[in-house]
Order: structure tokens, then C-alpha cells, then sequence
């Protein structure tokens, strides 16, 4: 990695330094260190428990939305923004790094409402756009998932009307349409038969360029497929990268 | 054994229905004979009456009105300190403010409606002899105490509402940057929405049916329609109680039966249309996006 860095091929846009992070009295992650490069699929492995989905969550603070949470350590971040300390962070400006560093969760987590409503109401609440743009963002983000064709007639239907993998596109879509800088893919291909988990990992290869990514999967030949780095976890610490 | 548990169930559920049907069927049947103009208006002209321009001596159009204006400030008085307190409640259950608040929220709900009038027959005599010497049992009075009546169930029916959602939802919110307030304002808020209605359904029966606390409060049996805040007022409750106690003739025991079954159909309609709104609002919120999305495809 120092010899790509020298070669000024990769810029490292994330660092995490001595991150240790329980809930309650249970220990998920004890000092680990890593960095992310820019443009990179970084992926962490490990057994079940391990803390993966916890040390992603470390990354946009989404840990703090759970009870008896405490972290210690730093994580930066190098965003549009500037240099961002994750760690020091006030709560006011949660949000705006939870936008900045999107995430897809295992399971489709669908907003309630239809299909456009999953994509219009963040896009509308968070990023304040009028209708007019939003809905010339949605129909991009679409066509960037390669659901649009799939969609485009029945935009109005109930959201949960879609297929497993349709709902995960959406979630990406929905994602995308905020315009992150780092996604966080929390093992995004988990619920989903294999036909749907080529069409989400061609999805992830073609976006490679544009984002960092941070993803979550249990299956070695995905990992061999999809990952520039990978890193694996296990007695809550990253042994090897 | 299961079995068992299961007729016992379904017995149990028939003697509610029974009781049900009986209760209504007896009004019903007491009460639908005196159902006419006379019961409203008695002697006085009807226009006349409703616009207010003749008072009204025997009959209970008065009560009617004052039940709605007392059910329409009370419900307005509790309604948002309710439903703040539920969100806030919901918030955080495990925190001790929220232990302490909810314990207040139950103790308020569990104190009867008497003691809640005689609370605001003592807050005249304090005002009275503080800084409002003017202070008398008014409209704003017994709103006020019916408010705080009700307000631990809008509070309950809230926090039961939005603590059954699961936490997926709010954290998917927060994952796509929302705030905390755009994420129960936008998302938790709308899904609670039938509890919290159910809760003010409850709320506005409990304040419509309440006698004790307006008899203390403002309640009177001939003051006419009501004159303002600071006023008092008839009550359909109060009409029902008055005649049915004090009678001295079979018609006016009639008309006790007549109110009764019209504050039955008055907060029947009342629960019908909040249903209708909840209906409607049910509707997709980006509604007119439906045809600028079809004009684009085309």
C-alpha cells in the first residue's frame, strides 16, 4: 500500500486509529487500525459476531442511535467537506456525515409509501431539492441501479410490491440519490438468490470508480470477486489486511 | 387446555358484545321515541335557536353545543402537550426523566374525575384570592381540567403507538442523514398515526361523557348557548345527569334518555370523521407526482 501511496496512484481518505467500541459490557472491537483508499472496494470478513457490521457502523456513527454505546479511538475522514474526525463529532452535524457516508443495509430497508416515495422523501427532507430536480435525480439514480426500465411504469406502487432484489437496488438508489462519497454495504447481497446477487455485484463493480466502499460479506468468492482490500476480523480486531 | 382457553375467550368476547348491544339497545329504545325538533328546541322556533337569537328553555340544543365547544377546547388544550409527551416518552423509555415522567403520566391517569374537579374548584378560590378575583367556573376552566383529564391518554396511546414501530425505521432515517426531529416528524409520526388517533378518539369520549369534573368546573343546567371562554355553560352530560336525578315528570326523565342518545350518535359522529381523516390522510403524501411522473414517461 506505502509503495502505491508513493506512487501517488491512491489517496487514503480514511483512517481509523485505535478504535475500540461496546455496548453496555460487551466488548465488539478492541483497537483496530485501518485505512481506506480512495475509489477502493474494501471488504471485511470474519465469523458471525465479530463486530463487522459495528466497525461499519463506526464509520457514519450510526452506533449512537443504539442504547449503552461508547467508542473510544479517532476515525477521519477525508470528505468534500475537509478532514473529518468521525469520532469528535457534535450530534448537530450527524446528519451531514450520515449523508456524506451512505449505507445499504442487509435487509431492504424500505421507507413505507411507494417506490418513488422511497427516493423523493430523503431527497426532499435531507438534501432540500424541489420536486422538479428531485424527480430528475430519482429517474438518474434509477438508471444508474439499472431499475428504471423495471420501474418506470409503476412508480407509484407500494415499495414492499418489489422483488428482494429490486428492494435492494432501490435502497442503493436511494442511497446514491444523496450523492455519498463513501457507501458503506453492509453484506447488501445477504437476502438474495444468486441471479440477484450477480445483478448487485456487477452494480458494485460498475461503481468502483465513483465511490469508496465499504462492504460487509461472509462469502470468500464474492470477497475474490468485488475486493480491492480485505480485511478480516476476528477476536475483535482486524488480524489481517 | 388450549382449547379451553380458547371458549373461555370467545365467551368472554360475546358477554362484551352482549353487554354492548344491550346498553345501546336500551337507549336505543328509551331514547328514540323523544327524538324530535322539541327535544332540541322545545317551544322556541329552530333557526331561532341555533342562530342564537331566542334562548332556549326546554330543550337540550344548548347542551349540545356546549358539549361540543367544552370536547372541541379540551381536546385542543390536550392534544399537543399529549402528543409531545408520548414522542418524548418514546424517545428514550429506559432513561430515568422518562421513568419519572411516565410514573406522573400514570398517576395522572389513574386520578378520578372528581378529584380533578374539585383540583379546579380549588384553583378558583386560589385565584380568587391571589391575583384574579374575577376567577368563576367557566367553558376555559372545565376545558382546562377535562384537558387534564385526557392528556395521559393521548400521551399513552403516542408512546404505545410509536414504541411498537420497529427500530429499523428510525435507524434507516438517521442512515440517510434525517435528523431526529425529521425522522419522527416524517417517518415515525405518520406510521403511529391510527394509535394516536385511537388515542384521541378515546380522549375526546372520555371528555364528552365526563360529568363530575364540569359539574365543579362550569357546568350549569339553563345558561344558554355558550357566551365565550369565560362563561358558563350546558353540557349534554351535565342535562342527562340533571334530569335523570331530579325529574318531576315522566317527559323530563324522557328527555334524560333523548340526550343520553344523542351524545351516543354525537361522539359516533365525531369517531367517524377522524376515522375519515385518517383515511384520507393515508393517501400518498407526494400525491400530485403521480401525473408529472406519467407525463415524463410519455
Amino acid at each position: 500500500m506505502l509503495e502505491l501511496l508513493g506512487q501517488g496512484k491512491v489517496e487514503v481518505v480514511g483512517h481509523l486509529k485505535n478504535v475500540s467500541i461496546q455496548f453496555a459490557d460487551t466488548k465488539i472491537l478492541r483497537d483496530v487500525n485501518l485505512q481506506l483508499l480512495k475509489g477502493q472496494l474494501h471488504m471485511l470478513t470474519g465469523p458471525s459476531g465479530c463486530g463487522k457490521t459495528t466497525l461499519l457502523r463506526a464509520l457514519n456513527r450510526l452506533n449512537d442511535c443504539f442504547d449503552k454505546h461508547e467508542m473510544s479511538g479517532s476515525i477521519s475522514l477525508k470528505l468534500s467537506e475537509g478532514d473529518v474526525d468521525v469520532h469528535l463529532l457534535a450530534h448537530k452535524h450527524l446528519p451531514l456525515l450520515r449523508r456524506k457516508v451512505g449505507m445499504v443495509f442487509q435487509i431492504p430497508n424500505l421507507l413505507p409509501g411507494s417506490i418513488i416515495d422511497n427516493l423523493l422523501l430523503p431527497l426532499k427532507v435531507v438534501a432540500g431539492l424541489d420536486l422538479a430536480h428531485a424527480m430528475a435525480r430519482c429517474e438518474n439514480v434509477l438508471i444508474q441501479v439499472k431499475l428504471w426500465d423495471e420501474v418506470k411504469d409503476r412508480l407509484n406502487h407500494d415499495a414492499s410490491s418489489l422483488s428482494g432484489g429490486q428492494q435492494q437496488r432501490l435502497c442503493l438508489a436511494r442511497t446514491l440519490a444523496l450523492e455519498p462519497e463513501i457507501l458503506l454495504l453492509d453484506e447488501p447481497t445477504a437476502s438474495l438468490d444468486p441471479e440477484n446477487t450477480e445483478v448487485i455485484e456487477e452494480l458494485l463493480e460498475s461503481l468502483k470508480q465513483q465511490y469508496t466502499m465499504v462492504m460487509v460479506s461472509h462469502c470468500p468468492a464474492q470477497t475474490a470477486r468485488l475486493a480491492d482490500k480485505v480485511f478480516r476480523l476476528d477476536g475483535q480486531q482486524v488480524i489481517s489486511d | 387446555m388450549s382449547r379451553l382457553i380458547g371458549y373461555w375467550g370467545r365467551l368472554c368476547a360475546l358477554f362484551i358484545i352482549s353487554i354492548m348491544l344491550i346498553l345501546i339497545g336500551f337507549i336505543l329504545f328509551k331514547g328514540l321515541p323523544t327524538l324530535e325538533l322539541s327535544l332540541f328546541f322545545g317551544d322556541t322556533a329552530p333557526l331561532a335557536a341555533m342562530m342564537g337569537l331566542q334562548p332556549v328553555w326546554e330543550g337540550i340544543w344548548p347542551a349540545c353545543v356546549g358539549t361540543l365547544t367544552v370536547v372541541l377546547c379540551a381536546v385542543s388544550l390536550a392534544s399537543v402537550p399529549g402528543i409531545a409527551s408520548g414522542i418524548w416518552l418514546a424517545s428514550a423509555p429506559d432513561k430515568p426523566a422518562q421513568k419519572v415522567f411516565g410514573l406522573a403520566v400514570d398517576i395522572l391517569a389513574g386520578i378520578p374525575s372528581i378529584l380533578m374537579g374539585l383540583f379546579g374548584f380549588s384553583l378558583i378560590l386560589l385565584l380568587r384570592g391571589s391575583f384574579f378575583p374575577q376567577a368563576n367556573a367557566s367553558l376555559l376552566l372545565a376545558s382546562f381540567c377535562l384537558a387534564l383529564l385526557i392528556l395521559p391518554y393521548i400521551a399513552c396511546a403516542t408512546q404505545n403507538a410509536l414504541s411498537s414501530l420497529p427500530k429499523q425505521l428510525s435507524v434507516t432515517g438517521a442512515a440517510l442523514g434525517m435528523t431526529q426531529w425529521q425522522v419522527t416528524y416524517r417517518l415515525l409520526l405518520p406510521q403511529a398515526k391510527s394509535g394516536i388517533m385511537s388515542g384521541l378518539m378515546l380522549a375526546i369520549g372520555r371528555a364528552a361523557e365526563d360529568t363530575a369534573v364540569i359539574m365543579l368546573t362550569g357546568a350549569v343546567a339553563n345558561a344558554g348557548l355558550p357566551g365565550g371562554l369565560l362563561q358558563r355553560f350546558e353540557a349534554l352530560p351535565f342535562t342527562i345527569f340533571y334530569y335523570s336525578a331530579q325529574y318531576q315528570s315522566q317527559q323530563e326523565l324522557n328527555m334524560a334518555f333523548g340526550a343520553a342518545l344523542v351524545l351516543l350518535i354525537l361522539t359516533s359522529i365525531i369517531f367517524a370523521l377522524l376515522a375519515a381523516i385518517v383515511r384520507g390522510r393515508n393517501r400518498s403524501k407526494f400525491g400530485p407526482v403521480k401525473s408529472l411522473i406519467k407525463e415524463r414517461i410519455c
